[in-house]
């Protein structure tokens, strides 16, 4: 018994090979200009990243966030507490999943979507691609209570993270420390409140967090204090210059699904 | 940070550049155990992008520390050669260091909007705003790359701009090259004649009835359209913009080009081309993203000591700051291949410039992606002009950079003079219409696409080439196909990665707690095996 993941059957469609793009090119030229209109029309064509979305529907929003730490400090841990409600002492990697989401119906007419980045185990050495950054808006750092040399990090943590993303205005994404494993014995500066909130003013994290996944303590109040922090920064985010000529291609496929039977 | 790696891989690629990245994705997609290591602290190697601070600091080599251990039965070799090293020729400011009399706390967008004013100061202030390409790429909208980006889902981690205008150098002057219909209907440089000669020759390039081109099997591409009776005006467009061809290109091929060109119009913008969002650097780590959320284990910064052989020079591992790490295959980029092996005497450089200017080479009421392709002048080859502005997130508000290269003959100073001068002002300082350069980088890249990707001397290692002078990523994703084909000759190469939504995640419901959690994505293609390298062996 346990948890499992697997994915819906109709994707598993196997994809075409480009064979039919030649024979499809000669018309395609010549309907250049029609089909390029058509396309305008046709939200696939043009959908621009998926974050930004929330121009469309106005109080759909859609937030990219990272969860970063040391090694082994309860961030995988942290996400599966908060999207899928479990704990689990010993996780193995979850191999082919860029992030969890979560869905929070934020008020009566808000809907949150979190997209929860993991740094994938395998990049766990600290070298994440400038993909894992790209376009966060917020962060979380988490350290473990038990491990003072967890909490030594921290600093490191947050100013690789500003020098790696920023907010359009070049502010730091908002970000909360999490202090996890808050159900053990806890070590070092975590010990003194007051010095806490020294330390996150001086580093600049918008609020810190004693938490528990075992114990679910915390999880979601500390996401709340993130996201209520993002929203004030909505404005910022959606206002991001895109235009007509900056294209997405994902999703482009499922057109040439269809009219392909191999 | 002190740490050790897993110690058993099935491959192991050394290099993050795009022909390597292209290959460690691939095989963590079918789920083999992948370790990916760079010795350099960024991705991308040769084909990296770099903000203005640290392009300034690129190393142009980087050689391992000779072996330390040498065991019986076994060879180790040294990492590295200088053969296929970049050669930097000039990296230069044109303005001032600072500016005394201003005050230089200034935020950004008050630095936008100053004309005329920048210094350096300035500029490395705000360096991040820079992703300066080592290799720009375009990518034909209906090319096979972006069929593979497509057809991987890949696609989700990037975002592109299309290239809004492409122009020609013709008659002393920039011109805009008509390539849709609706280009070629509104322009007034083509009278209503030629409109009908453009079209109609396009057409039938693109039908591609066979008769259309019989007898011109040995004759160029240019002696075609002569006898076609079109004029200077538009056997210049086709030949050297539209086609990218030269003089000499033979009328098939030529055909080949104008179609690639035609046929990946009208899917995205206006032109047939692509543009990486944050530069072409982006790309090899949309790759390397891929294969690390499929379980590739990477790490950059990596000290690199040995390749290590047994007696018949099979792969057996590599050696790792103290560290030895076995594995079956080995890929690595052709710069890392250890010296006694290389064998290559010729090989060929492309010219490159690049340049950080203060506005566009043709002004315009709003921002512009542009390619110039700047045709062959006198005995000097084809330059590719690629200026991108603050929209592709390559550079600040205001400034353009502009990449110009060309196959290499004499060095990249004298290979793109001609070019350079007529498209920016000559002196510092001196103001015309024309742009002012403010930075300058002149360098020289191998162009390793015509080496041999199979070393002979040693068994079970694969080679990838540098940046090519193709303007899309074509023959870089072919070659990264052939060697995974070589070492997984019966696997789906990039099969479709679900993306996160497709996959549920089915927790219990009742029991909170749950032991020995086993999870994994049921993807497609053999992902089965996947072994758990990744569970915790550190914490107990
Ligand atoms: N007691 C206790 N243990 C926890 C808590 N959170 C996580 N753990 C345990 O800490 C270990 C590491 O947790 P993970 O969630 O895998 O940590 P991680 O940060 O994702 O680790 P890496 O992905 O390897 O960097 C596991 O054995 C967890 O069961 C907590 O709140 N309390
Ligand atoms: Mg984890």
């Amino acid at each position: 018994m346990g948890a499992a993941i697997f994915v819906k059957a109709s994707v598993v469609t196997r994809y075409c090979d480009s064979r039919q793009k030649h024979r499809q090119s000669a018309a395609s030229w010549r309907d250049s200009e029609t089909s390029f209109e058509q396309q305008k029309g046709h939200d696939r064509f043009f959908e621009m990243s998926n974050l930004n979305q929330s121009g469309v529907k106005p109080k759909d929003h859609l937030y990219k966030i990272l969860v970063i730490g040391d090694l082994g400090t309860g961030k995988t841990s942290i996400i599966k507490r908060y999207v899928h409600q479990f704990f689990s002492q010993h996780y193995r990697a979850t191999i082919g999943v860029d992030f969890a989401l979560k869905v929070l119906n934020w008020d009566a007419n808000t809907l949150i979507r979190l997209q929860l980045w993991d740094i994938a185990g395998q990049e766990r050495y600290g070298n994440m691609t400038r993909v894992y950054y790209k376009e966060a808006v917020g962060a979380f750092i988490v350290f473990d209570v038990t491990r003072v040399n967890t909490f030594e990090s921290v600093s490191n943590w947050k100013a690789d993270l500003d020098s790696k993303v920023q907010l359009p205005d070049g502010s730091p994404i908002p970000c909360v420390l999490l202090a996890n494993k808050c159900d053990q014995q806890k070590e070092g500066l975590i010990n003194s409140k007051s010095k806490m909130e020294e330390y996150c003013k001086e580093k600049g994290f918008s609020s810190w967090y004693e938490t528990s996944a075992k114990e679910n303590i915390n999880i979601d109040e500390a996401a709340r204090t993130l996201v209520s922090q993002i929203l004030l920064n909505d404005k910022l985010i959606n206002d991001s210059n895109k235009d007509g000529d900056q294209f997405s291609l994902a999703h482009t496929n499922d057109v040439k699904k269809k009219s392909c039977n191999c | 940070m002190e740490y050790d790696l897993p110690s058993d891989f099935d491959i192991i690629v050394v290099g993050t550049g795009m022909v390597e990245s292209i290959v460690s994705a691939a095989a963590s997609r079918i789920g083999k155990r992948v370790l990916h290591i760079d010795s350099n602290s960024y991705y991308g190697g040769l084909w990296a992008s770099f903000n203005l601070d640290s392009i300034s600091k690129i190393p142009e080599g980087n050689r391992s520390q000779p072996v330390v251990e040498n065991k019986e039965n076994e060879i180790v070799y040294p990492v590295g050669n200088d053969v296929f090293d970049l050669r930097i020729h000039s990296q230069k400011w044109h303005i001032p260091e600072s500016n005394p009399e201003k005050d230089v706390d200034e935020s950004d967008s008050a630095v936008a909007q100053e004309e005329h004013e920048w210094t350096q100061e300035k500029l490395l202030k705000i360096s991040r705003k820079f992703n300066i390409d080592l290799a720009p790429k375009l990518h034909f909208a209906k090319g096979d790359f972006v069929e593979l980006l497509i057809s991987s889902n890949i696609a989700r981690y990037s975002e592109f701009r299309s290239v809004s205008r492409i122009l020609t150098w013709l008659n002393g002057s920039l011109e805009i090259v008509p390539c849709s219909r609706s280009d070629v209907f509104s322009s007034n440089r083509v009278s209503v004649i030629e409109k009908r000669m453009l079209m109609k020759l396009l057409t039938s390039c693109v039908d591609g009835d066979e008769n259309e081109f019989k007898g011109y099997e040995g004759k160029t591409f240019q002696s075609y359209l002569k006898d076609r009776k079109l004029t200077e005006n538009l056997i210049h467009y086709v030949l050297y913009a539209i086609a990218m061809c030269t003089d000499d290109t033979l009328c098939l091929e030529g055909v080949e080009k104008t179609k690639r060109f035609l046929g990946s119009l009208g899917r995205f913008g206006k032109t047939p081309f692509l543009y990486s969002m944050y530069g072409s650097g982006e790309i090899t780590q949309a790759f390397c993203r891929l294969s690390a959320v499929f379980g590739g284990i990477y790490a950059l910064n990596q000290s690199l000591n040995g390749f290590i052989y047994d007696n018949d020079n099979t792969f057996k591992g590599i050696i790792c700051g103290k560290q030895r790490i076995n594995a079956t295959h080995l890929v690595m980029s052709l710069e890392k291949l250890p010296k006694e092996i290389v064998d290559f005497s010729t090989t060929e450089y492309i010219s490159r410039a690049i340049f950080i200017t203060d506005k566009s080479i043709l002004e315009d009421e709003r921002e512009h992606l542009t390619l110039l392709l700047f045709p062959p002048v006198d005995r000097k080859a084809a330059c590719v002009v690629l200026e991108l502005g603050s929209l592709t997130g390559t550079c600040p508000k205001g400034l353009h950079i502009v990449h110009v290269f060309t196959k290499q003959t004499v060095n990249p100073e004298d290979d793109l003079k001609h070019c350079v001068e007529k498209l920016f002002c000559k002196r510092e300082g001196e103001s015309n219409s024309s742009p002012s350069i403010l930075w300058s980088f002149y360098f020289s890249a191998p162009n390793t696409f015509s080496q041999k990707l199979e070393c002979e001397k040693l068994l079970n290692t694969y080679v990838c080439p540098g940046p090519d002078l193709d303007l899309d990523y074509d023959p870089a994703i072919e070659r990264a196909k052939e060697i995974f084909e070589r070492i997984y000759s019966n696997a789906e190469f990039l099969p479709r990665a679900p993306d996160p939504e497709e996959i549920i995640i089915e927790g219990e419901d009742n029991n909170n707690i749950i032991n020995e959690t086993e999870e994994r994505a049921e993807v497609p293609a053999d992902q089965g095996d996947v072994s758990s390298e990744l569970a915790h062996e550190d914490d107990t």
